[in-house]
């Protein structure tokens, strides 16, 4: 049973914090037991690893191996999309840095954002502002 | 009917060879009616100044085939040109290439053959090149036989028994002055019985000297008996709870037994054959005592893969989102996973499609036309 994005917001839910669920739906992880950029990483699976798993219960983890390539880790979302970041040769702090950006993705391509707002229901009249119209002076 | 007039149709090899084998060719001169014996000697004398070189008439009488010559000294030449062991080699060689009688001929020869009418009737020959890839053409000699055993010891009890034993035997054969004979030579892997007689010889130390206490000739007559008559007996397994009983007799002092490069050498040596661990030389360079051989013998476990590990942990596992897959998890694994490969599998079956690899066909050609790649 996959997670799926909620249809509708639930009568509860103010501004959708109460309907809040994680984009992030799994995590994958490949590694190679024999390779050196595996390193960081077969230390980061046997440490940090199920104290991160434990605290993040709501995202399915995956690990197995895959001989003779470098470590990866891959997100899938709730979109549908995934994105995977090779974490070769890093330590393991530094593919836990790696993982905490994985799981607060949207999953969305990356945009450019040079608006203050985004909205997905633009407003026709536009963003009020005290310096145009006759406004309020300052 | 042959093609070209007067020339009569081919003969078969074999019946060309058994003709030319009845009459043995003549030389020409030999045929011939005429003798040139006179004008040739008139001639000879008159050609060269003096007597003439080679033998008198050299067109009726041949010289004797002079043997090629060699620089290599007489020794050298007498040598036998291949080795021993390809000389004396008992692998079935291909034989030599012979021709097919000819259903003619076979027909005269039997008169119950009967040709054969489909292809499956034929005997099937595999080609030249495939000889040794059958596996009859290979002998029991052809087997790797290894020095040291299959099976790698892991028990540590099992390989500090063995060690011992190492140490024991390469201590009396010291202390009989055979070391130096023995060392380069196979030691016979030993019954029960000199097992036994081995481990009952007791290690004394004296003011940090070490010396052998009990029946030290038998362990010597065990060891320098022949290694291949008493090849054929396996050794002897140890069980665990043998080895528990074993080790608790003695203490810890004899590990302290200096060790120096011959001994060194003897004790892996030894090691290697009855438990198939061999010690890396740049560890055992730096193994000053017993104790240090046996550290180094511990430590050469197998590295356990990640998976395992983490599949031993009980914090892992009692992760319900946690799932450790101890190989690659594959494309099919993913189907089957969404149960879809079951499905894909027998879609592919009803169109007579490969379920896994490609059945030798190659890739997609078109594409690479497209690409301008032929």
């Amino acid at each position: 049973m996959t997670v799926k994005a909620l249809r509708a917001i639930p009568s509860g839910g103010k501004n959708g914090l109460g309907a809040f669920i994680l984009q992030c739906k799994k995590l994958e992880f490949h590694y190679c037991d024999w390779a050196g950029s595996s390193k960081g990483m077969n230390g980061f699976i046997k440490s940090l690893l199920p104290k991160f798993a434990a605290a993040n219960p709501q995202i399915e983890f995956s690990i197995s191996p895959r001989p003779g390539k470098h470590p990866v880790v891959t997100g899938h979302y709730i979109n549908g999309r995934t994105k995977p970041i090779c974490v070769r040769n890093l330590s393991p702090y530094e593919i836990l840095e790696k993982l905490e950006l994985l799981r607060d993705a949207s999953g969305e391509k990356l945009k450019r954002t040079n608006k203050a707002v985004t909205s997905t229901k633009p407003s026709v009249r536009g963003i009020w502002s005290p310096y145009h119209g006759k406004g309020m002076i300052v | 009917m042959p093609r070209i007039p007067r020339v009569r149709g081919l003969q078969s090899l074999q019946i060309a060879s058994a003709s030319s084998k009845t009459l043995p060719r003549l030389p020409f001169s030999a045929t011939r009616t005429l003798s040139t014996t006179a004008p040739v000697c008139d001639l000879r004398s008159k050609l060269w100044k003096g007597p003439a070189p080679g033998p008198e008439d050299p067109y009726t009488q041949r010289p004797e085939p002079e043997e090629p010559l060699s620089n290599l000294p007489e020794e050298a030449i007498s040598i036998p040109r291949h080795p021993r062991s390809v000389a004396k080699w008992r692998l079935p060689l291909p034989p030599k290439r012979t021709e097919a009688t000819t259903e003619k001929e076979l027909a005269a020869n039997d008169p119950t053959y009967t040709p054969a009418l489909t292809i499956e009737e034929l005997e099937e020959i595999p080609p030249f090149n495939k000889w040794w890839d059958q596996p009859e053409h290979w002998g029991k000699e052809s087997e790797f036989r290894s020095f040291g055993k299959a099976e790698k010891e892991v028990e540590r009890t099992i390989i500090e028994v063995q060690v011992r034993r190492a140490v024991v035997e390469v201590l009396s054969l010291q202390q009989e002055n055979k070391l130096a004979e023995q060392l380069v030579k196979k030691w016979p892997e030993g019954s029960r019985e000199a097992l036994e007689q081995t481990l009952a010889v007791e290690i004394v130390s004296k003011d940090g000297q070490f010396s052998l206490q009990g029946d030290v000739s038998s362990v010597v007559s065990h060891l320098t008996q022949d290694a291949i008559s008493s090849s054929e007996e396996a050794s002897p397994r140890i069980t665990l709870e043998e080895a528990a009983e074993i080790t608790k007799k003695w203490d810890a002092k004899w590990k302290e037994i200096k060790v120096n490069d011959e001994t060194k050498f003897a004790i892996r040596k030894r090691i290697y054959q009855l438990t198939g661990n061999l010690i890396a030389d740049s560890k055992l360079g730096a193994a000053r005592n017993v104790r240090d051989v046996l550290t180094t013998l511990f430590q050469q476990r197998k590295s356990t893969s990640l998976a395992d590990e983490l599949l031993a942990k009980p914090e892992v596992t009692k992760l319900p989102n946690v799932r450790v897959h101890s190989r690659k998890v594959g494309p099919i694994d993913k189907e089957i996973e969404i149960g879809r490969w079951k499905i894909i599998e027998e879609e592919l079956k009803k169109r007579d499609l490969p379920v896994t690899g490609t059945d030798g066909l190659s890739g997609n050609k078109e594409r690479e036309w497209m690409r301008g790649k032929m």
